[in-house]
């Protein structure tokens, strides 16, 4: 219900073109009706040879007319509701970008792989045709029968009551034989595909895996399973589509046909005339058509709610971090001194802590760095101080200020970040520069990109900096890429900066290179960095030894590697590896 | 419809026949049931019987009405029944094309689409030939039916029907044409819009990190509207077309009205005519306007089938599955003979004139710069491409001659970035062998370093990982790739290297496993870092598709060659470094 109610919630901000189309689609409808009517009458009354044509004339009139508005009024419903419906898009988009934008992080590590998009955005499409294939076709088909039992009520109340009682059923039955019936099979069958699709999906992706370890056969005999469920349960939806036309074709008919039996005896005793026998059949004929399209209409709006479901609950509220979106408060920090202190991070779909109490100081201006082997916890303790984790335990203080309290205004001076794998937005390379800091003038811009030694590369485009990085990104390398995400960071000068796993995908010379140039000009700020490569840490003031959530070492390069521990093991396994010398 | 269709699925042929047959019947009902409600009307309308009268053709007209609700049914049931048969094959044909295309179809072709196209492009293609083909038939057969029923009743209407309905395919060929060119350019904004607005999502976290996402909710908008603005005003052009030919059958059916009704006023004309002909004039349009509405899963249809004889029609480049095992077990001898390989389409080939010979129990690595050809070489080996030039013999037989699957049996692999099944860690160590006994899959996982931390995970070793299970480090699924290839116990193991994502522990898993290699197997792999370079008993060092240099580290480093100037430049800086260390 909870869908039914944001989809009707939708609606009001376009309340009035939603009526617009809605009446539009009802006039057209009551013109085919009209037309009929008015046809049966013209003939019905031209068989009983009236003195003077005259007495056709008004009837002529409505025919043509008639023949003439549906036309008109199914252009302008057309026109109406997709306007409507583009209109419902932009709120739709909206409404996911924010509600995905106050997601924890955690959830997004769910959605690394790009299928949960195609997903998101079939159920945003979905959404948007709610209105234009379910709800207009529906209350369309709804005051057509309004029209048709006013117009039979005109000639006999108790024709009327047949009628009303016909289309009723008849509409009910093709609902629910579409949509209650339709909802069990239709169900199974997004189970069914989704089981389809995943496994197609294995066999595509996995194919080296699948032909090397002969699973070829068996994956394909799975897969050949899963297509006879389908289609059991294709077959089953079909017997349902099928019952739906077959009871739709005979109801109309079998309307008609007790119509006939009322209303032939009224004709004999005169309670009604001839003529009006042949409107109220014709009317009913045309009545009926619009229920042909509720089954289609119907069997969409499971899809729709299921859309809406997986829609409302990717976004659910649930431990969303509550320092997101803060507008303001009433202290901002002092100055850019950090203290991390017994800070615990648990992310609510895992049952450990991924950091334990965690505490350490890093003064303006310090070089911290966090190492330790992957699943160690570093990069979440990265994200908690960015407050895009959430801290369980202890507490962030930047200036004197707890973190928690800090505003979206105090984060943009204060912390500026390089993310694993950083993201480069499909739009010009200003544009993603200036994500950082959207002020930036030209000047800043060059500053930044020449201390992340991305300058020369920029020049030699020919669009420079108006260059499309979805095509310079095919031409970029891994370590291009990192340079640009480190001059966005750059952008915002006096800020702390972290930067998490920067060298992923660097070859050994390229590391060496960056993490030279990091130190470099990051001279007088603040720089946290987390790596689990061992490489140009001899510049760093402390370095902290992750392993299994919490500080197992901590200490300068030449003291932790004096000291022969967890660092100095780290440290001689990776030269033994670069080199294949040391044990052999 | 195409041609390609029709030529190759003779199925559909049997579906459009018995689609005319059943069509052909159902009309023929439609116009006994509309004589026999003009006959009954008419009878008390102009007759003034008596209901009593009427029983008999009463009873006909129900038997009429329900008779044909049961071909409405049946008719889904006979072509869905078809159109399943066709789709059943159709898929199986395809999955069994990609299998056999292998994995080097993938890295041209989106994967996406294909699955897209496996998927949901047969499924299109079965609502083309179970909608789109019956209505193709209907739309043909039950105007001309009804027509001919018409001349035999009133031939001026005939004439009125004859006058306009040549327009109507005219007209909506302009309807299918317009809304090509519109569907084409809404696809490409579409594209664009859709594409930003997947842009933002995927960069979410970025946006977080820069307190951005309130400003991207006001570009959305603005994109969205821009869109509309965009799309709306040739829709209004595009509805013209549709407008038209809606005015068309309305026009029609009220000039066909007004024309029975002056020739009814004249006495030319019986009422029990007139009334027929008013009755089916609308059932003479509806099937070809029926058949509008499904011009879109006509063109979906048309444009899948394109897609999936496409990829049926892409030639086969890797081994054949099927064939002549090997004959020999134990340990194979493997001779490349002046092996080339061009990738079609391509102008130069990748890899000329290879020779080399791997004896039982070699280890060999595979060195050059990337674009050498050294993947193409090892897909050569795994048989998932075949030689353009030259020969590949194992144990003196042509590889070309021999079976894929069978081939594959003797090789282990670990993949550069290796695919995990969503399924448990242990099903996806004992991939090759299910259901074999826990401690083979330990004693392989303990090998690859990988027990540890599976037993850290929350179900150990009955955790589900991959896609929507727990996520695993680079490092980890690359051990648990290794403890795979470990468990396969083949004769020959090959291996690419991987080249990022290595932690401390996954290096060390990577030794142990060349460490474990012993005289049973023989061993082949791509090296990236000269460290695992130099282990080999046998270095190939390729260059721009060509072996430049072959011998042991030794040999290659007493040679001023190509292998010892990437030794040098790779390592230089490190031995400095760990000089440095061993002074400490």
């Amino acid at each position: 219900m909870r869908v039914a109610r944001t989809l009707i919630r939708w609606i009001q901000p376009h309340f009035g073109i939603a009526l617009l189309a809605l009446l539009m689609g009802f006039l057209a409808a009551g013109s085919s009706v009209g037309l009929m009517s008015t046809s049966g009458y013209l003939i019905a009354s031209a068989a009983l040879h009236p003195a003077t044509i005259l007495l056709l004339w008004t009837p002529i009139v409505a025919v043509r007319f008639f023949g003439l508005s549906r036309g008109v009024f199914r252009y302008l419903e057309r026109v109406f509701s997709h306007e409507f419906t583009f209109r419902i898009l932009s709120d739709i988009r909206v409404f996911v970008f924010r509600g995905m934008a106050s997601l924890p992080l955690s959830r997004w590590q769910f959605m690394k792989s790009g299928d949960w998009l195609q997903t998101v955005m079939a159920d945003v499409d979905s959404l948007q045709d709610f209105y234009l294939r379910v709800l207009s076709p529906s209350l369309v088909a709804m005051l057509s029968g309004l029209l048709g039992s006013v117009i039979v009520a005109v000639v006999d109340i108790r024709l009327m009551v047949w009628f009303a009682l016909c289309f009723v059923l008849t509409g009910m039955g093709a609902v629910l034989l579409s949509h209650q019936l339709g909802a069990h099979p239709s169900r199974s069958m997004t189970f069914e595909k989704k089981n389809f699709y995943t496994r197609l999906v294995q066999l595509v992706h996995g194919m080296r895996e699948v032909l090397l370890f002969n699973r070829e056969a068996a994956v394909l005999s799975e897969l050949e399973e899963y297509q006879h469920s389908w289609t059991a349960l294709r077959k089953a939806m079909i017997r349902l589509e099928g019952l739906t036309d077959g009871l739709i074709v005979s109801a109309t008919a079998f309307c008609v046909w007790g119509m006939l039996w009322f209303a032939i005896p009224m004709v004999t005793i005169h309670r009604i005339t001839g003529v009006s026998l042949v409107v109220v059949v014709l009317t009913t004929l045309a009545s009926f058509e619009s229920i042909a399209s509720l089954p289609g209409a119907f069997s969409y709006l499971r899809q729709v709610l299921d859309a809406g479901n997986r829609t409302l609950t990717l976004v659910a509220d649930d431990g969303r971090s509550s320092s997101a979106g803060k507008e303001q408060s009433a202290t901002s920090p002092m100055n850019g001194d950090l203290r991390v202190h017994a800070v615990s991070v648990s992310w609510p779909s895992s049952a450990r802590e991924t950091v334990r109490s965690v505490s350490f100081e890093a003064p303006w201006g310090s070089k911290i760095a966090i190492v330790g082997p992957s699943g160690s916890g570093k990069s979440t303790l990265a994200n908690a101080i960015l407050g895009l984790a959430p801290v369980t335990a202890g507490c962030i203080e930047l200036g004197g200020m707890d973190a928690a309290h800090m505003t979206d205004l105090d984060r943009e001076r204060w912390f500026t970040a390089v993310l694993q794998s950083p993201y480069l937005f499909n739009a010009p390379i200003h544009q993603n520069l200036k994500i950082a800091r959207p002020l930036s003038s030209d000047e800043d811009l060059w500053e930044a990109v020449n201390l992340a030694a991305i300058a020369d590369r920029i020049s030699e485009l020919p669009d420079g900096f108006d260059t499309l990085v979805g095509e310079f990104g095919t031409l970029m390398s891994g370590g291009e890429r990192q340079r640009l995400a480190l001059a966005r960071a750059l952008l915002r000068k006096q800020a702390i900066l972290l930067l998490d796993e920067p060298t992923t995908g660097l070859d050994p010379i390229a590391e060496e290179r960056f993490m030279e140039s990091l130190w470099k000009v990051t001279q007088t700020r603040t720089v946290l960095v987390t790596t689990h490569r061992l490489v140009g840490l001899d510049r760093v003031d402390v370095i902290l030894v992750m392993e299994n959530g919490q500080i197992v070492e901590r200490g300068t390069h030449a003291g932790l590697v004096a000291k022969r521990g967890k660092y100095w093991r780290m440290l001689m396994a990776q030269q033994d590896m670069i080199l294949g010398v040391n044990s052999r | 419809m195409d041609k390609r269709v029709i030529a190759r699925l003779k199925d559909v042929r049997v579906v459009l026949v018995s689609a005319i047959l059943l069509g052909l019947f159902s009309t023929l009902l439609l116009i006994v049931q509309a004589q026999m409600m003009a006959g009954i009307v008419s009878g008390s309308f102009i007759g003034h019987e008596s209901i009593h009268t009427l029983e008999p053709l009463m009873w006909v007209l129900l038997g009429t009405l329900l008779l044909r609700g049961t071909i409405s049914f049946s008719s889904r049931i006979v072509v869905g029944h078809l159109s399943h048969r066709l789709k059943t094959s159709l898929r199986g044909q395809l999955l069994g094309h990609l299998v056999a295309l292998g994995p080097m179809y993938f890295k041209k072709e989106q994967s996406g689409e294909v699955v897209q196209t496996a998927f949901d492009g047969i499924e299109q293609l079965d609502t083309y030939v179970s909608d789109y083909v019956p209505q193709l038939a209907l739309a043909v057969i039950t105007p001309l039916a009804i027509f001919a029923f018409i001349v035999s009743k009133d031939l001026i209407t005939a004439v009125i029907l004859c006058v306009s309905t040549p327009l109507v395919p005219i007209f909506m060929i302009l309807i299918g044409k317009s809304a090509q060119s519109l569907t084409d350019r809404q696809w490409r904004l579409m594209g664009v819009l859709s594409g930003h607005f997947v842009d933002l999502l995927k960069g979410l976290p970025t946006l977080r990190v820069f307190q951005r996402t309130k400003a991207q909710v006001d570009i959305i908008r603005r994109m969205t509207d821009e869109y509309r603005r965009a799309t709306m005003k040739p829709l209004r052009v595009a509805f013209l077309s549709a407008f038209v030919l809606e005015l068309l059958t309305t026009l029609s059916t009220a000039m066909v009205a007004v024309g029975l009704g002056l020739r009814l006023l004249s006495g030319r004309m019986s009422f029990v005519d007139a009334f027929v002909v008013l009755l089916l004039v609308p059932d003479f349009f509806l099937p070809i306007r029926a058949l509008g509405t499904k011009y879109h899963a006509s063109m979906n249809g048309i444009s899948a089938a394109h897609r999936i004889f496409d990829i049926l029609d892409e030639p086969i480049l890797a081994l054949p599955l099927p064939g002549r095992t090997g004959e020999k077990t134990g340990l194979h001898e493997i001779e490349f003979r002046d092996v080339s390989f061009t990738y079609p389409g391509a102008e130069q080939p990748v890899l000329q004139s290879i020779s080399f010979k791997i004896k039982p129990s070699d280890v060999v690595a595979i060195v050059g710069l990337s674009g050498a050809g050294k993947s193409t070489l090892l897909d050569l080996l795994l048989g998932f491409l075949t030689p353009t030039d030259g020969h590949i013999l194992v144990d003196g037989v042509n590889l070309t001659d021999l079976s894929g699957s069978w081939w594959r049996q003797e090789i282990g692999y670990v993949s550069q970035s290796p695919y995990l099944f969503s399924d448990t860690v242990a099903a996806n160590i004992s991939l090759h062998r299910p259901s074999a006994d826990e401690n083979c899959v330990r004693s392989a996982a303990k090998r690859a370093l990988a027990d540890d931390f599976i037993l850290d995970l929350p179900q150990g070793y009955d955790t589900v990982i991959g896609e929507g299970g727990q996520s695993l480090s680079g490092g980890q699924a690359q051990r648990i790739a290794i403890a795979r290839a470990l468990y396969k116990k083949a004769q020959i193991l090959t291996l690419d290297e991987p080249t990022a994502h290595l932690d401390v522990e996954s290096e060390s898993a990577l030794s142990a496993l060349f460490a474990s290699v012993d005289s049973a197997q023989t061993m082949i792999y791509i090296a990236h870092r000269l460290s695992t370079a130099r282990i080999a008993r046998r270095i190939i060092v390729l260059h721009e598709g060509k072996i430049v240099e072959e011998g042991s580290h030794d040999e290659l480093m007493q040679k001023d060659g190509l292998y010892r100037r990437m030794y040098g430049a790779y390592s230089g800086e490190g031995l400095v470094r760990s000089c440095e260390l061993h002074a400490l």
